[in-house]
């Protein structure tokens, strides 16, 4: 609106100086004179306004999707002068996709003085990403012009983030480790835990009751459960499709970011069972290091905040490159949203791991692709089925 | 103010004291609207929609509108200021919302834009100029406050919070004021400069300023840009011109300034039969000689010289005394009239002279018969004829002239008759179209201004056997010497005579307006100056007075807790304001400390880098210039206590601090100089 009324007033001025020319009138030369300038001047305080400034930039380094990032920018004028009030705002890459908590603080740069203005994005979308653009808004301070600058941060001030899928809750396949219910009375075939305690760490929901350390809780105050080595014997192999074209979804949500987060709540969930999970796909055994609990789920989300659809592979690659490089596993989570002729064939060989096909409808997220193509179609998931996969049709993404 | 101004532009008062109330009104209304709205809080927009609706129906109903206003409203032609004014009423009822403000400028530029091109009130651009600044400050203010309303509304600041940090440099209101009084300095000295640059192609365009009530003789830039083939006459009312100067002329006495003469009457109107010719200029000068027959003319005349210089550019037409004999003007061709009118093409600019010599009737020859002039052509022998006018007319200059024994006598009685006749009146209603104008002014109305005197003056001359004409230009007369032989000549002296030809003698002049009864404030060569009315003075003294006692009253009463050392505190600071001594005191500090790192900057050429704190800078510095490690290591303390001082800063220690910069800043320019010699 605002912007719709300077271009009235600059349009008046203009139309004022053409009368004024026409008629020779000098009371509408100073007139227009005077409106040019006073139009011209608010243009030359916009300019002025966004140069010659000094930015620094802060933020974490890794976030969740759906995490709060606090970006601030620390900004300071070379300039000795008063500046109207300026925006400041990050470039930020195309792929990141992110709602806008809070816009950034309009600041008046001070002369040698560091003022700092933060904005909060929400990653809804994982990535590692970089950037090192800031555009700069300005205005004159009656709010008459505008000018926008950008300016290309050092590498030291550039922005660097790496965000991690979210944990996606669904009905896993998989009883829950040594016991489910509070009483823990029901055990299940898959919780093996081991027997020497690896550490105490606090508890998370989802923990076998008892592995609560009840000492170590009195002691802290904490709830603490303890952590066993993990049975050998339960290995669990996950597999995102991410060949090219696979990706199935809009600007807002894909089925990859689905089975990422999946995958991700998947993982958590078989760790914490105490089982070994690999991602064969994304990852060689040479790369795997043991570790601690925390530590191996740090990997898994390195691993997965860089999965992108660009790859060339089937997931029938996956698994021979798998079946080549790893041992055998006891079960295996493939992740499809589309057809894959060549997969049925391909878990021929793994009759004696338990296979799981988590199928995705990504008719909801693009409607342009056929439905033949879509890995829930009826007839590929009887065909997976017949190679001796257990289907699962996994839920919408409620966004 | 722009409905105000506009309102004395128009010479309707009244006007604009409506609008001024009608304004203040609604901006009251929209005051208390937006405390109910609460406009930060829900983001409604429907009061732009609303102005715009406002703003076409004042554009539709602009005739009913402007018959509201007292004294019947603005004439029929300057209808759309009052469209205007009624705009900026309706804007005012939506004041509240900072964005309608900018469009509310609008109308207002417009109405400035009217008034200017009117051009019938001299102190219009530094109105003009008050309306900017204005502008300006309420423009930051508003824009300040959609800032403040978006700070609060995602970030939770306060105005106290922003101002002590985020907003502490800001450059706002008294900015944008600083830069509209640089603005019009820059326009109060560089107009003038634009215009006659640009002159040239004004004058090519060669368009007039709007006539108040235009064609009309009486009107100054109507005529004098570029006199028409014809001319209407009992227009009706006319703008008073204004007080400007137009010519400045140097001549022996003070004459009649001819730019064009008429004479065929017929139809509300009067027409030039004179044939033009365009001459190049050759040599020195112009060769009027094988067109102008000015000693056949005034065969006893006297020779005057002259120089004339244009005060406003764009004109056309030259202004010229008696009958031309040589004239000289910087262009390269003249069209020239057998009448002895001339016209330039381009226009003449601004300070531009023209000199020429002419030749005026002789006193030593009086007078005596009037005959048709020499070498009339033969398509205007009939023009001078007396059966031009209405047997009523012919009536009236009969019973008039006969205890005449001359011509000249003649004249005379006629001249009297019209000038006790009619009255003199700018203000005076048009003649219906259908009415001869000059029955109408001598039998019915008996007012008008000088076209109508000087019309019935010439067809009631041509009734009884008088060769008359009409002319339009410029009286001068002594009211207008500046110094000896100097004559201002202004708008206001725009004018329409009679001339009378006499054998041996030439055209003399018989102005009917002289001695003739004048309407009060509408008589001959009255301006709008004069037109100040006390009641808008006595509101103008009432409203600044006002102004001044409550914000004086304001600034007391916010001070009112301020002791003495606040005062000297403010005073020392350069503060006028000493309510913020705190504040003002922390700024001083950083000012202080930026100037100061600046200025060891300049002088030691070592830049500054961004991440080198102040201590490390002017440490790096002392040992490049071999300062004692102590000096720099005082100042750095000194400096860090006014920036991060836990107790605070106060005037003293910045009086201690600066004492400090000016040593570390003298040893450090000695040791610069010490440096360079070595």
């Amino acid at each position: 609106m605002r912007r719709t009324g300077t271009l009235t007033l600059v349009i008046s001025s203009f139309f004022l100086a053409i009368v004024a020319s026409i008629l020779g009138s000098p009371g509408l030369f100073y007139m227009a004179t005077a409106l040019i300038a006073f139009v011209i001047a608010a243009k030359a305080q916009a300019w002025l306004a966004v140069r010659g400034l000094r930015i620094q930039r802060t933020l974490t380094q890794t976030a969740q999707v759906g995490d709060s990032v606090t970006i601030t920018f620390i900004v300071t004028s070379g300039r000795r002068i008063s500046r109207p009030l300026v925006i400041l705002k990050d470039q930020l890459p195309p792929r990141l996709r992110s709602a806008l908590v809070t816009p950034a603080l309009a600041i008046a740069p001070a002369y040698e003085r560091p003022i700092s203005t933060s904005y909060i994005l929400r990653p809804t979308r994982r990535g590692n990403f970089r950037w090192n653009e800031v555009e700069v808004l300005g205005g004159d301070a009656m709010g008459l012009a505008q000018s926008k600058i950008k300016y290309v941060l050092s590498t030291k001030d550039q922005a660097q983030l790496k965000v991690y899928p979210a944990p996606l809750a669904f009905e896993a396949p998989i009883a829950f480790g040594g016991a489910m219910g509070i009483d823990g009375g029901s055990r299940s075939h898959y919780a093996r835990a081991g027997i020497d305690i690896r550490s105490i760490r606090n508890y998370v929901p989802g923990d076998p009751l008892r592995h609560i350390d009840w000492k170590a809780t009195a002691r802290t105050g904490n709830t603490m459960v303890k952590e066993f080595d993990s049975d050998t014997s339960l290995r669990a192999a996950i597999f995102i499709q991410d060949g090219i074209g696979t990706e199935i979804g809009n600007e807002r949500w894909t089925t990859l970011e689905s089975a990422c987060g999946h995958a991700m709540f998947l993982a958590e969930r078989l760790l914490l069972q105490g089982a070994q999970v690999y991602f064969p796909g994304l990852e060689s055994p040479s790369g795997m290091t043991s570790g601690t609990l925390s530590g191996r789920l740090d990997a898994i989300r390195d691993l997965l905040a860089d999965v992108r659809s660009n790859e060339t592979r089937t997931v029938a690659d996956q698994l021979a490159k798998a079946t080549q490089n790893f041992e055998p596993f006891g079960q295996i989570f493939i992740f499809l949203s589309k057809t894959e002729d060549s997969l049925p064939a391909a878990l021929g060989p793994l009759r004696e791991s338990q296979v799981y096909a988590m199928l995705y409808d990504g008719s909801k997220l693009d409607q342009n692709v056929p439905k033949a193509e879509l890995a829930s179609s009826t007839t590929y998931s009887r065909a997976l089925e017949y190679a001796g996969a257990q289907t699962i049709f996994m839920p919408e993404v409620q966004l | 103010m722009a409905a105000m101004t506009a309102a004395v532009a128009l010479r309707n008062n009244n006007a604009g004291f409506l609008f001024c109330a009608l304004i203040l009104a609604a901006t009251a209304i929209s005051y208390s609207l937006r405390n109910a709205v609460k406009p930060e809080e829900n983001g409604h927009s429907f009061d732009i929609i609303a102005f715009g609706i406002g703003c076409a129906l004042c554009m539709v109903l602009r005739d009913p509108l402007n018959q509201i206003l007292p004294e019947g409203g603005y004439t029929q032609n300057l209808v759309q200021t009052s469209a205007l004014s009624w705009m900026l009423v309706i804007g005012s009822l939506f004041a509240w919302r900072d964005s309608t403000l900018l469009f509310l400028a609008v109308p207002g530029i417009a109405i400035f834009g009217l008034v200017g091109a009117y051009d019938t009130l001299e102190q219009a651009p530094y109105i003009f100029f008050l309306f900017i600044i204005i502008t300006a400050h309420t423009f930051a203010r508003s824009n300040l406050r959609s800032a403040l309303s978006w700070a609060k509304k995602h970030h939770r600041k306060t105005a106290n919070q922003l101002e002590s940090y985020e907003w502490k440099a800001l450059a706002g209101p008294e900015w944008a004021v600083g830069s509209a009084l640089a603005v019009i300095v820059f326009s109060w000295f560089g107009a003038p400069f634009i215009r006659q640059g640009m002159s040239g192609a004004t004058a090519a365009i060669g368009a007039t300023p709007v006539a108040l009530n235009q064609p009309n003789a009486a009107n100054a830039d109507g005529g004098m840009a570029s006199p028409g083939e014809t001319v209407s006459i009992g227009r009706g009312p006319i703008g008073k011109p204004s007080d400007r100067m137009v010519l400045s002329v140097r001549i022996e006495e003070p004459l009649y300034l001819r730019g064009r003469t008429y004479d065929s009457y017929s139809a509300n109107r009067w027409r030039s039969t004179a044939r033009t010719t365009v001459i190049r200029r050759d040599g020195l000068g112009f060769d009027l000689a094988p067109i102008l027959d000015s000693r056949e003319l005034v065969p006893h005349g006297r020779v005057i010289e002259y120089t004339i210089r244009f005060g406003r550019s764009g004109a056309r037409a030259l202004f010229l005394p008696g009958e031309p004999l040589s004239v000289d003007i910087p262009k390269d061709s003249l069209s020239v009239g057998d009448d002895g009118n001339m016209v330039t093409r381009p226009g003449i600019g601004q300070y531009e002279q023209v000199y020429g010599k002419s030749l005026i009737p002789s006193p030593d020859i009086a007078p005596v018969e009037s005959t048709p002039p020499p070498n009339l052509p033969e398509n205007a022998q009939n023009i001078y004829s007396r059966f031009g006018s209405t047997a009523e007319v012919r009536a009236l200059a009969n019973s008039i002239v006969k205890s005449a024994r001359t011509d000249l006598e003649k004249a005379e009685l006629l001249r009297e008759a019209v000038s006790q006749r009619i009255v003199y009146n700018l203000q005076a209603p048009e003649v219906p179209r259908e009415a001869d104008p000059v029955e109408h002014v001598l039998f019915k109305t008996q007012e008008g201004y000088c076209d109508l005197f000087a019309s019935s003056l010439a067809q009631l001359a041509r009734a009884a056997g008088l060769h008359s004409r009409v002319a339009t230009g410029f009286l001068v007369g002594d009211d207008q010497l500046v110094s000896s032989q100097n004559y201002q000549v202004r708008d206001r002296d725009y004018h329409m005579w009679t001339e009378i030809y006499f054998d041996k003698v030439g055209w003399v002049v018989f102005d009917a307006t002289e001695g003739a009864r004048e309407k009060p404030g509408f008589g001959r060569g009255s301006v709008w100056k004069d037109q100040a009315d006390p009641r808008l003075v006595t509101l103008a003294s009432v409203l600044g007075g006002s102004l001044i006692i409550g914000f004086g009253g304001y600034f007391l009463w916010k001070n009112r807790r301020a002791s003495l050392r606040d005062w000297k505190l403010a005073f020392a600071l350069g503060r006028v304001n000493p309510a913020l001594d705190g504040d003002a005191v922390k700024r001083a500090a950083h000012r202080e400390v930026a100037q100061f790192l600046h200025q060891v900057e300049r002088i030691s050429r070592v830049p500054r880098r961004f991440e080198s704190t102040a201590r490390e800078y002017l440490g790096s510095t002392a040992v490049k210039f071999n300062l004692p490690t102590e000096l720099a290591d005082g100042t750095s303390q000194q400096l860090e206590s006014l920036l991060y001082a836990r107790s605070g800063v106060d005037i003293e220690r910045v009086a201690r601090f600066k004492n400090q910069r000016k040593e570390f800043v003298g040893l450090l320019k000695s040791a610069k100089s010490a440096k360079r010699r070595r």
